[in-house]
């Protein structure tokens, strides 16, 4: 296609007209850019005990985000899935088609395994030598103990099955990876309805690249509920100079008093098996 | 004889405790109710299910006349479960027992339910099971 010649001119001014517009606009957004720079200095040095071991802690709180679905935060690619077993994948279908009405965490059950560092109440790590305690504001107001003393993690028929499981932990240079196993089946691997089995392994990675970053890295192994391992991650910011509040979660959980199940009943409200008629 | 059977399903129901959170594998729990040819004629049963191995395994009635459950099969795109064994008959053998029907609310802990139909040698009739 040509362009009539007698509209170049037009064109010419409307170009240059453009190229200033967009001058100027590069301009602004490189002062912006600046003065973004200027408000927020680069992030300080990871922080390190006298014995050099990073520190996770330190005067502040680490403010989780709310991961909704982990798919989106898969590690692998844009290619990657959650390898679910055709019963998981059903249930979870199933969970959506309820709205995730009956999401164990809304029951104000803690949220277990990696989905705690994936619910948006901040935690804080309290570091010693011999362990490593996680205290989350929400969850159930809950905290995590991760062994630190070279222990080896239990056989898992010798583990009492809990909402964290058990957890055992070591640095890999800069890195804290933690092994946990012995889960129990109450809860969900994230809000959107993805299941799991006592048969949960999870390997995570926890790094500090500055102050004001946590990396968490989480292997979801359960051959009970997938066909193979997953894994997902994300970054959690710092905020400096807060702290924890008191949030409990069971205080007025008006969601509870409204829910019913699939048959219309009130969630809570049992039927003795003596009601129960035999056509089904 | 009577009575310590009755005594045994007792035990083993309160064995079972209250109901609380189950979010793993949607048939696994113990799970009680009746089956029979008509209302007038049911009879209690328990199922023990668990989800081992990728299977589904359990046990109807535990204790002294547990029987074994042979093959188990869920139809997750329509959750219907398929339990078969071999049952006690009155006459002292056994005999062929199958169970088919659906999952229903499937969130619920303490309403889940499972019934259909079942078949015992000739006899035909339904079943209704809630998890507990």
């Amino acid at each position: 296609m040509s362009l009539p010649t007698h509209r170049l001119p037009a064109l010419v001014r409307a170009a240059a007209t453009l190229s200033i517009a967009l001058a100027a606009m590069t301009a602004h957004a490189q002062q912006t850019a600046a003065a973004a720079r200027r408000a927020k200095p680069p992030s300080a040095p990871t922080p390190r005990l006298a014995d050099g071991t990073v520190d996770l802690g330190g005067d502040g709180i680490w403010s989780q985000p709310w991961i909704t679905d982990f798919a989106k935060n898969l590690v692998g690619g844009k290619d990657a899935k959650i390898p679910f077993l055709p019963w998981t994948k059903a249930m979870y279908d199933y969970n959506a088609s309820n709205k995730v009405a009956y999401d164990p965490e809304g029951f104000c059950l803690p949220p277990g395994g990696p989905r705690m560092f994936g619910t948006p109440y901040p935690a804080q790590f309290i570091q010693q030598p011999k362990r490593i305690i996680v205290i989350f504001e929400g969850g159930a107001h809950v905290w995590r103990e991760i062994h630190m003393d070279g222990r080896k993690l239990p056989p898992l028929e010798d583990i009492n099955p809990t909402y964290f499981g058990y957890s055992v932990g070591h640095w890999e240079g800069d890195t804290l990876v933690v092994e946990a196993t012995g889960f129990n089946e109450k809860t969900w691997i994230n809000f959107n309805g993805t299941m799991h089995t006592e048969q949960l392994r999870t390997i995570e990675k926890f790094t500090r690249p500055n102050r004001d970053t946590l990396h968490y890295e989480a292997t979801i192994i359960d051959p009970g509920a997938y066909s193979e391992p997953w894994t997902v991650a994300w970054d959690i910011p710092w905020t400096a100079g807060a702290e924890l509040a008191e949030y409990i979660c069971q205080e007025n959980n008006q969601f509870l008093l409204k829910l019913k199940d699939d048959f219309g009943n009130p969630f809570f409200e049992d039927v003795p098996i003596e009601h129960l008629s035999s056509k089904p | 004889m009577k009575a310590v059977a009755a005594l045994c399903v007792l035990l083993a129901a309160l064995a079972v405790g209250p109901a609380g959170a189950q979010a793993g594998h949607p048939v696994k729990g113990s799970w009680s109710g009746y089956w029979g040819p008509s209302e007038a004629q049911k009879h209690r049963i328990l199922m023990v299910l668990d989800w081992k191995n990728n299977e589904i395994v359990g046990t109807f009635n535990p204790g002294p006349s547990a029987v074994p459950i042979e093959k188990a099969t869920l139809d997750v795109a329509t959750w219907t479960l398929t339990l078969e064994a071999h049952m006690p008959t009155a006459g002292g053998g056994t005999a062929r027992y199958v169970t088919t029907g659906r999952l229903e609310n499937l969130g619920s802990w303490n309403n889940r339910r499972y019934s259909g139909t079942y078949e015992f040698g000739q006899e035909r009739g339904t079943f209704i099971v809630a998890l507990n």
